[in-house]
């Protein structure tokens, strides 16, 4: 396995949202078979940088650097090319899966929107297709023609995630994709990406604000402050040898057991660095 | 929920005798008979609505009337749905130029007095009851447009609306496969209640004498030729007048009861 090929990277990336700007210069590779985590508090426009990478970001929002998505650049292809590649070559998982199921469209019919919209298969091939894609995310056949509302949150979020992984995408990107859940659904749903992770050679990106995440899934972790990147690297040297302010503060707000838990300051918004 | 049986039970009682008018009637609405035995009879069991001037059953023109009634409501409606969701949904979903374009056409439209617009065109281009149909669609979809365009506005951002998008499903099955079908509910109000009024335009266009022409049958048209009568021969209008009555009135309750049922919102402020 080629683990050292750049398949993503995002260069000089600087976001400007009614004259404000909200991502400032980011740099961020990703390496297929690695996972790089983008942690930062809310605000720090980690979601905005993950939908940039699609081209999905606000009306009003200008838009400068580079998106290199093998050696073409995303921000200059013609929409019609970035939607082929939108689904088969990067796919995303979004925070709240509850929200991200049209409610009025049964799991099997969404499932088979992405393999519709990239590839000319059957009926019987598509539903063959959704069928293995629901084995491969642990869920029981029978959701098959289940509506959004009669699932559990842990089980919508697996269906999320064979949603995008239905066209075999070489990216995937996790926007908080965990937050929503309780713990110990949390820890299932990261223990199949990681599985899909390996068994695949995906590049993913892990945007979160949870090291005890970043610490179970990560090879390189990316901190973003107020939509600068502060601090990159292998999640060994961030985790343990932080160099910037920022993420040592970040780590010390994981809980302990039986400590008191320290806060983050809250950062002040108005300046941009 | 009562409003909505009412309504629909009403409504299909109309649209069944109008359906099976010919099996229903037992006269030809357009059989004359000028003796003076048969011209402006009371109703009594052998004419259920009496007779007009001249000596044409009531109840039977009235049957064929009401199938006037409905097609032109009906297909009014179609017509303003195709055009109303259309632009509506473009201009909801893709903003921009093509959302300040159509909505300045809608604006334009609003402004129109619609009811006079329809009567110029139709003096222009001769009363027929095809044209009275497309007139009134194409004269009454703005609402239904605004109306589209707002849903498809606040559905656009929804979540579900962007991982679609992420999958790679192009704009126009994202419009009309994730965000249309979340929009009907109102949709489907708004059509409910705007065959009505489409019934109402029609019946008041064919009183004036622009819509459907003697002698075939209309709600309308039945009731001009019964004002000259109207002192010695209530039946001439009375009757045309619930039936258009009773047939609005039971649309609106329709739209109302469908409203409170699919919008619990708007019930809750109340």
């Amino acid at each position: 396995m080629d683990f050292n090929s750049e398949i993503l990277k995002i260069k000089n990336l600087t976001i400007e949202l009614d004259e404000k700007c909200v991502v400032k210069n980011a740099d961020i590779s990703l390496k297929s078979g690695r996972v790089t985590a983008l942690v930062g508090e809310s605000g720090s426009g980690k979601t905005l940088t993950a939908l940039s990478i699609l081209k999905l970001f606000p009306r009003t929002a200008r838009v400068e650097g580079e998106m290199l998505f093998k050696g073409r650049d995303l921000f200059k292809l013609p929409a019609e090319d970035v939607r082929k590649i939108r689904g088969s070559g990067i796919a995303m998982v979004f925070q709240e899966p509850s929200t991200s199921m049209n409610p009025v469209s049964s799991v099997a019919r969404q499932i088979g929107e992405s393999i519709r919209a990239h590839q000319k298969k059957t009926k019987k091939e598509t539903n063959l297709r959704i069928l293995k894609l629901l084995n491969m995310v642990k869920l029981s056949e029978r959701v098959f023609s289940n509506y959004p509302h009669e699932l559990s949150g842990g089980a919508l979020q697996r269906v999320t995630l064979a949603m995008a992984l239905a066209c075999d995408p070489e990216v995937l990107i996790l926007d908080e994709a965990t937050t929503a859940l309780d713990v110990s659904v949390q820890k299932e749903i990261l223990e199949l990406v990681v599985n899909i992770q390996n068994e695949k050679n995906l590049a993913i990106l892990f945007i979160t604000h949870d090291f005890s995440i970043v610490n179970m899934v990560a090879h390189n972790v990316c901190v973003m402050k107020n939509g600068v990147i502060v601090e990159k690297g292998t999640k060994e040297d961030v985790l343990h040898s932080p160099r910037h302010e920022y993420t040592r503060k970040l780590i010390a707000c994981v809980p302990k057991f039986g400590e008191t838990r320290k806060r983050l300051p809250v950062s002040d918004y108005s300046n941009c660095l | 929920m009562k409003k909505i049986y009412i309504g629909a039970a009403i409504i299909m009682v109309i649209a069944i005798s109008a359906i099976f008018a010919p099996a229903i009637a037992d006269y030809s609405p357009l059989e004359m008979d000028l003796s003076p035995r048969t011209i402006l009879q009371k109703p009594s069991m052998e004419h259920f609505f009496g007779t007009d001037n001249l000596g044409r059953d009531v109840f039977s023109r009235m049957l064929y009337g009401a199938r006037v009634s409905l097609s032109v409501g009906f297909i009014a409606v179609i017509i303003s749905l195709i055009i109303g969701v259309l632009l509506g949904g473009l201009s909801g979903y893709f903003g921009g130029w093509v959302d300040a374009v159509i909505m300045r056409v809608v604006e334009v439209m609003y402004s129109f007095p619609t009811f006079f617009l329809i009567m110029m065109v139709v003096t222009f281009l001769g009363p027929s009851i095809v044209n009275v149909m497309v007139v009134i669609g194409l004269t009454s979809w703005a609402g239904l447009c605004r109306l589209v365009r707002a849903e498809f506005l606040t559905l656009r951002e929804r979540d579900f609306v962007h991982c679609a998008q992420v999958e790679g499903v192009s704009n126009l099955r994202v419009m009309y496969r994730h965000i249309l079908p979340n929009a009907m509910a109102p949709i489907y109000v708004s059509v409910t209640l705007s065959v009505g009024s489409a019934i109402l335009i029609e019946s008041a266009l064919s009183f004036l004498g622009l819509g459907v022409q003697m002698p075939e049958a209309s709600w309308g048209n039945i009731l001009t030729a019964g004002k000259n009568y109207i002192d010695y021969a209530w039946w001439l209008t009375l009757f045309p007048g619930l039936a258009i009555l009773i047939t609005v009135l039971s649309f609106n309750m329709l739209g109302d009861g469908l409203r409170e049922v699919l919008d619990p919102k708007a019930e809750r402020k109340k």
